[in-house]
């Protein structure tokens, strides 16, 4: 036991990391697979996923051979590839957030050149709408005007001939 | 014939080979596992490229591991050479995935604020849209008005009973045309100081058309006084002619389409009060029956008044014009009715109420025929909340 811990290679020991690492690999790897079921995700994280589990198998067979070293490192191992595959996880959500940002951003620009359309269209309509105005109330101003200068016409006959009928005063 | 190796001399020269065999292969350089080749290609890769760019931290850790993958190799530890070298592969893989998601925020914050920003125009746009179009609608309503405007054909001479009755007929027009201004004149008194300037140049142009609306109802009360035929279109212009002003100070006042339904408000605050309001063109009516005791208030017209004061005062944007109505002419009275009003103005401003006139409509507006026995009907307080936005 003590001859083999002693045959160890230095970076082996180096590389020595906690027991929990294979635990904490399958943890994860199972977390994210439950995640990602029968999603797109799934088929984004598989490649990382198995060949997290293949360093799992891998671990399980030194271990089986007493190779408790190369077993811990095979676990670190497992490890890095599962949180290769949380970090993919989080880059396929950013991805189709961004992808969601985009699309709203594309539609608002599309609504945006639609009203600034709409808005030369009414702003033009206006502007017929006011030369329209101005030409009916001219010819307004000019039925009326006729009319006023009849009526003055009339009411000037009507005091003329009130001026007539009124009898002169006998001078003293 | 001697055998080159005899069976034991076999076993020596096998065993000496093997030995140099042996001894060749020991000192032959071990070959470098292709596992650590394809870290140095992964570190390679275009991805890992950008990923040193934006995931920096992941990317020298995975750098570290595959350094000490070479260090192990050299080190002679083939075994944990390789799997340190894997690691590293595992590592540049996540440092890649760290880049794509420093990358997506990016673009998404970039997204978001270029959506952001063209939601902010689109809101101002849609809200020019609005008022453009609220213009747009009360464009073609005038030119429609103005269209359907029956064509004016001048009064001809009449006989002398048609002559009373033109003449009564323009002193109602001219007591309706003298309503219709002053309700303008309140309107552009500033409610607050800070409303003096509001409306620029069209509260100048309307303020010049009430003027000359203003102009030509004196006019009209003198030509009236002076007797001779009646001017009866000239009467019916001069009305007109104050409610286009009236409506134009309201247009200045108010930009079209802003707020609109105050009236409304008013309209249901008063009929929730039992005041019985009705709504013409100068704006929202209550009218009160005797609410006079001689020259004054009765207790009852008081409450009454205090009431729609209350009222008024909560609407400051509606000032009120006080307009008193005789039973029947009578000159004699005249000073009676100038103190009627007054009172009923005063009692308004001492309850709050800021913008407030008075006019003495006389009998010129009567209910029923002022010779019937039920001419009493005829007397009556107008309190007319002139609505400041146009319909």
């Amino acid at each position: 036991m003590l001859a083999a811990a002693l045959l160890v290679s230095p970076a082996a020991r180096a590389d020595a990391v906690p027991a929990g690492d294979a635990a904490a690999a399958a943890r994860l790897a199972d977390e994210l697979e439950a995640a990602g079921k029968g999603q797109p995700l799934a088929q984004a994280l598989a490649e990382a996923l198995a060949a997290s589990r293949k360093a799992l198998e891998r671990a399980r067979g030194a271990r089986a051979a007493g190779d408790e070293p190369h077993a811990k490192l095979l676990d670190a191992l497992a490890l890095e590839w599962a949180q290769a595959a949380a970090a993919q996880r989080r880059a396929f959500a950013a991805e189709q957030a961004a992808a969601r940002a985009a699309k709203e951003a594309r539609e608002v620009s599309v609504q945006l050149g639609r009203a600034r359309a709409l808005l030369a269209e009414t702003q033009a309509q206006r502007g017929l709408a006011e030369a329209e105005l101005a030409r009916v109330e001219a010819e307004a101003r000019e039925a009326r005007d006729a009319a006023a200068a009849a009526e003055a016409k009339r009411t000037a006959r009507g005091a003329g001939a009130r001026k007539a009928a009124t009898p002169k005063q006998a001078k003293p | 014939m001697s055998r080159p190796f005899s069976s034991r001399g076999q076993g020596y020269w096998a065993g000496v080979i093997l030995s140099w065999i042996c001894s060749l292969s020991a000192c032959a350089p071990v070959p470098r596992p292709d596992v650590l080749a394809e870290a140095e290609r992964v570190r390679k890769a275009p991805a890992a490229v950008e990923a040193e760019r934006l995931a920096p931290a992941a990317f020298a850790r995975a750098d570290d591991l595959r350094r000490r993958a070479d260090q192990a190799f050299e080190d002679g530890d083939l075994a944990g050479a390789q799997l340190i070298a894997e690691r590293a592969i595992a590592a540049y893989a996540d440092a890649v995935a760290l880049a794509r998601v420093a990358k997506a925020e990016r673009e998404s914050t970039s997204a978001s604020s270029e959506r952001d920003t063209k939601r902010v125009e689109l809101a101002a746009l849609e809200g020019e849209q609005r008022r453009v179009s609220a213009e747009l609608e009360a464009l073609e309503l005038r030119v429609k008005a103005t269209r359907d405007a029956q064509p004016i054909v001048p009064s001809g001479p009449a006989d002398p009973a048609r002559e009373q009755a033109r003449r009564e007929a323009a002193r109602a027009l001219s007591i309706q045309a003298r309503l219709l201004c002053t309700g303008a004149r309140l309107l552009l008194a500033p409610a607050a100081p800070s409303d003096a300037t509001a409306g620029g140049a069209d509260r100048a142009s309307a303020a010049g058309d009430l003027d000359a609306a203003e102009a030509a109802l004196a006019k009209l009360d003198a030509s009236l006084a002076a007797g001779g035929p009646v001017p009866i279109d000239e009467a019916g212009r001069v009305r007109a002619g104050c409610l286009a002003a009236l409506t134009r100070v309201r247009r200045a006042a108010a930009a079209v389409g802003r707020a609109p339904g105050a009236g409304d408000e008013l309209l249901a605050t008063l009929s929730a009060s039992a005041l019985s309001p009705s709504r013409d063109d100068r704006g929202v009516v209550v009218a009160l029956r005797e609410p006079f005791r001689a020259a004054g208030l009765s207790a009852d017209g008081e409450a009454r008044l205090a009431s729609l004061a209350r009222v008024a005062a909560a609407h400051p944007a509606f000032p009120v014009a006080v307009v008193v109505h005789e039973e029947r002419a009578s000159p004699r009275d005249a000073a009676m009715w100038r103190s009627r009003a007054d009172a009923v103005v005063q009692k308004l401003r001492a309850s709050g109420v800021t913008r407030v006139e008075a006019v003495l409509a006389g009998a010129g507006a009567p209910l029923v025929d002022p010779s019937s026995r039920d001419r009493a009907r005829n007397s009556r307080v107008e309190i007319v909340f002139v609505t400041p936005e146009a319909l």
